[in-house]
């Protein structure tokens, strides 16, 4: 630069600083007209007690409000499910409330694209779509148990032709449905990981996905170092060294759907060691001399070349299981992805049977296979809230989407859920949405789903809104959680919840109750007096403020009485059960394993627009704003790529590119896709990032409990054009990338 | 480049544009740091309130108005709902009521002008100087005798420390500038 346009610009950029400067004569201080609350700090800020509510686990949180601000979320001690922890996605709700991107008006789909209309004529619209319908409706929600879903329930359960579907996380349908025979009440698996002294994980990446992260984050601590004289070991099997995989003790880099094989061939192992040693049990010497022989087949020897393992191997991890008793086998996305899930499942459940029968200490194990004390109370809040389990799985879903096709409805509500990105081609949900004549989409952003509907409902964010929520997975204790507004609403929203019985009401259908606040508070009502622990002395109004500070309710003890265990001779009804059929897999002429996995920042993809969550380093790649392809590093060397290159994976359903992130963790016929990526409408930090692994699965599922097999997919790896600049944090294997403490 | 190759034009135009910049540098310090300089800084605001009426007539303690004074960082202006306590019934027809009064039933904000400020770089806890009963007075000046709030004081650094060394505070760094 020459002086001449120095000086010109040093006397441009003065004057702009001199104009831009005159605002700082004239700040304001603007108080409120209202003090919010009394004793309301300005500085300090008030704590809230609400539910998270970005993923269904049902964590307990308190949020922090300084002058009627969302500043920060964390776990509520108190709560069973969080113990007082938050996980990424729960704290960077705290930044989503802000979004510029959030929908602020209802809009109405014409000719031209959307349109904003106001909400009176949205809850007209709404009303009179309602009383076309005439019960021909769906209602699609993300499987969660919540007011919302009580209101539609009691409004349009009884009327023919309705539908109530939840495109719930994939897998969760098949961990209902593993042991169902025995089990009174479907329910999901929950070892008691906090007490247990040697753990089996098998492909269960409980702490990044699944039923909640949150609590089992909180088990692995008390497993870990809970105790003064125990340190819990943990092994993991599985095709990839997750997030999970990374705390454990041992990986074991089992092939993709031969996990049923390794829990038969490890409890084959463990009966032949009760028999040898003659441990006390209450099973029948001669139900483990039978089920001994029936297991022959998974001997070791037998199964080792299938398992790529040595048969010492699998002794030494049965051993264990065995001497540091208490013992418990978890079962996760690994076992669930495949189309022989359920009997996997039934094998891990049969391994916890005999943890139990042997274990010097009894573990809460077997808590789904008698009733429980709380068991009615738990479906009755369930029941209330509108939740019927089978309308969260999978199959649903595809009959649900089978009778859009068939042109079975004339209106739709889809509820905070992306099913047009979530969930794989081969449903072809998009297609469907296209044949029903009206849909309304209740969301806070749009999204890929809000675009394809008809009219879009710009819900409040869920720490501005009333809600009731259960979580239906945690053993023995019923949970009541209460969701209220910490905030005053940001924009212009109305509760998604409170239109839809505005505009029944309008049709005159019979509503549950004038406002979701009401419904909320009636749900109190109807259960205060089951609500042991909590005070009975107090009016409704109190006992509801009561319940609000607390966050809901939920049994201050929970109870640890073990269940009593069937004995062996109703167990040896279970023989038939014990096999672990070959896995079956989509495209089965193509080398690699698809393994589509969950991150705990994107979930389903839903964290992809908050850049908290971008920002956040993948913990195990510590890759940030980006998406890749994990494979094994001879994998790349095989393909001729490294970090950075593009490579194109296809199977018969689609095809995306992405770039490679050579990664020792993972077995070398095995490549892994992070979910959640690839936005194609869901705002500027969402949009174009990455591409969705979802394009690539068709719609295989568990050949028992038509849940989607998600991971039953095999798909075709090729060199591609490109090459892209890698934003890792540090290296994966550490700061020192495992060269100096090599041995 | 040569200086003195330049033509007598475009020497004349270097010494033209040096000059607006340094005038225009100093005319934007003016405007930036004036409010500051010019300590007499009283500007008009939306509601002529009287802090002389208030405290020095009718014996109304700071902290009934400025209530977050003694239990956090700031001291708070007060919402308009405190001013309806008691003007609801004290004295509701006189003008500058009815506009308080119009605010509140509007649910509009009152947006009073700042005339007490500190820089960011300065961290300051009422809260603190309050437990140590330091009298309002001692930085704000004698508000309870003006009609209209003026600055009575620039708050340099050397006001902080001189104080603090006074009274045995701490003067490290971090203690304000944190």
């Amino acid at each position: 630069m020459d002086r001449r346009s120095f000086l010109k610009l040093s006397g441009v950029a003065a004057s702009a600083g001199a104009v831009g400067a005159c605002s700082r004569a004239s700040q304001k201080v603007i108080p409120f007209v209202e003090t919010p609350n009394d004793g309301a700090n300005p500085v300090d800020g008030d704590w809230y007690a609400t539910t998270c509510r970005e993923c269904n686990a049902g964590c307990g949180i308190i949020v922090r409000t300084v002058n009627g601000r969302v500043k920060k979320i964390e776990g509520n001690a108190m709560h069973p499910v969080s113990r007082g922890k938050a996980c990424a996605r729960g704290q960077a709700a705290a930044q989503t409330v802000y979004h510029p991107e959030r929908l602020t008006s209802p809009m109405l789909k014409g000719a031209g694209g959307f349109e904003a209309i106001g909400w009176d004529k949205a809850v007209d619209i709404l009303s009179q779509r309602f009383t076309e319908a005439e019960g021909k409706l769906f209602f699609l929600n993300n499987g969660a148990n919540d007011a919302a879903s009580g209101i539609v329930s009691a409004i349009f359960g009884k009327m023919d032709g309705f539908v109530s579907a939840g495109n719930q996380e994939p897998g969760f349908e098949t961990l209902r449905a593993g042991g169902k025979d025995l089990a009174s009440f479907p329910r999901m698996p929950f070892p008691d990981l906090d007490h247990a002294q040697f753990a089996i994980l098998f492909g269960a990446d409980i702490f990044e996905s699944g039923p909640s992260p949150v609590f089992w984050g909180g088990a692995f601590g008390e497993c870990r170092r809970g105790r003064a004289s125990v340190r819990g070991r943990l092994v993991y099997a599985g095709p990839r060294l997750s997030a999970t995989a990374a705390v454990c003790d041992l990986w074991l880099p089992i092939p993709p759907g031969r996990l049923g094989v390794l829990t038969l061939s490890v409890a084959q192992v463990v009966v032949d060691i009760i028999i040898t040693r003659k441990l006390a049990s209450s099973i029948p010497r001669n139900a483990l001399g039978r089920w001994s022989n029936a297991l022959r087949e998974y001997e070791p020897e037998k199964v080792a070349a299938q398992l790529e393992m040595m048969p010492e191997h699998i002794r030494k991890l049965a051993l264990p299981f065995v001497d540091e008793s208490p013992s418990v086998a978890i079962a996760g996305a690994d076992v669930t992805g495949h189309a022989n899930g359920v009997a996997a499942l039934d094998a891990v459940e049969f391994l916890n049977m005999l943890s139990y029968e042997i274990g010097r200490e009894k573990l809460r194990i077997h808590e789904r296979l008698t009733p429980e004390p709380n068991d009615d109370l738990k479906r009755r809040i369930a029941g209330a809230l509108g939740v019927d389990h089978e309308a969260q799985g999978f199959s649903r879903l595809a009959d649900l989407v089978g009778g859009m096709e068939q042109g079975n409805f004339s209106m739709g509500i889809i509820h905070h859920t992306n099913p047009v990105f979530d969930t794989p081609s081969g449903l072809k949900f998009k297609e469907a949405m296209a044949k029903v004549g009206f849909t309304v989409a209740v969301s806070n952003f749009m999204d890929e789903t809000a675009a394809e509907a008809t009219l879009v409902l710009p819900d409040h964010h869920w720490l501005e809104a009333w809600s009731v929520q259960t979580p239906d997975f945690v053993p023995g204790v019923p949970v009541f959680n209460l969701q209220q507004p910490v905030i005053r609403p940001f924009f212009d929203t109305r509760s998604g919840a409170d239109i839809i019985l505005a505009a029944a009401t309008a049709a005159k259908l019979k509503t549950p109750a004038a406002t979701t606040e009401a419904f909320v508070k009636g749900t109190i009502k109807r259960f205060r007096a089951e609500m042991h622990g909590a005070p009975v002395y107090l009016d409704d109004n109190a006992f509801n403020r009561h319940l609000l500070r607390n966050g809901g309710w939920w049994p201050e003890q929970i109870e640890t009485e073990a269940a009593p265990v069937p004995s062996g001779t109703v167990l040896w009804e279970y023989r038939d059960k014990l096999k672990a059929p070959e896995p079956e897999f989509d495209g089965a002429e193509n080398p690699f394993y698809l393994h589509p996995f969950q991150t705990v920042h994107m979930g389903r993809g839903q964290g992809a627009n908050s850049g908290w969550l971008q920002e956040a380093p993948d913990p195990i790649t510590t890759l940030m704003w980006q998406f890749w392809v994990e494979m094994n590093p001879a994998t790349a060397a095989k393909l001729g790529v490294v970090e950075g290159d593009m490579v194109k994976i296809s199977s018969a359903h689609g095809s995306i590119t992405a770039p490679v992130f050579p990664y020792k963790g993972i077995r070398p016929d095995v490549v892994a896709v992070p979910i959640g990526y690839g936005h194609t409408n869901y705002g500027k930090l969402a949009n174009g990032r990455g591409e969705n692994v979802m394009t690539l699965l068709g719609a295989k599922r568990d050949t028992v409990s038509g849940a989607l097999a998600w991971r039953s997919q095999k798909v075709k790896v090729e060199k591609a054009e490109g090459r892209t600049k890698m934003l890792r944090n540090a290296h994966p294997e550490g700061e020192y990338k495992g060269e100096v403490f090599q041995l | 480049m040569n200086f003195s190759k330049l033509s007598p034009t475009a020497r004349l135009l270097i010494l033209f544009l040096t000059l607006a910049g340094m005038g225009g540098g100093a005319f934007a310090g003016i405007v930036y740091f004036g409010p500051i300089w010019l300590t007499t800084w009283a500007p008009a605001q939306p509601i002529k309130y009287s802090h002389k009426l208030h405290v020095e007539t009718n014996k109304i303690p700071c902290q009934y108005c400025h209530t977050y004074a003694r239990r956090s960082e700031i001291s708070s202006v007060p919402s308009a709902d405190r001013c309806a306590n008691c003007h609801e019934y004290v004295k509701p027809d006189a003008p500058e009521i009815v506009k308080t009064m119009e605010y509140f039933n509007e649910d509009r904000p009152i947006e009073w002008v700042k005339v007490f400020d500190l820089p960011d770089h300065v961290w300051f806890n009422h809260k603190r100087h309050i437990a140590k009963d330091v009298p309002c007075q001692k930085c704000h000046g004698p508000v309870e005798t003006m009609d209209v709030v003026s600055r009575t004081n620039e708050f340099p650094m050397g006001f902080c420390l001189s104080c603090h060394q006074e009274n045995g505070a701490p003067t490290d760094c971090w203690t304000c500038h944190t």
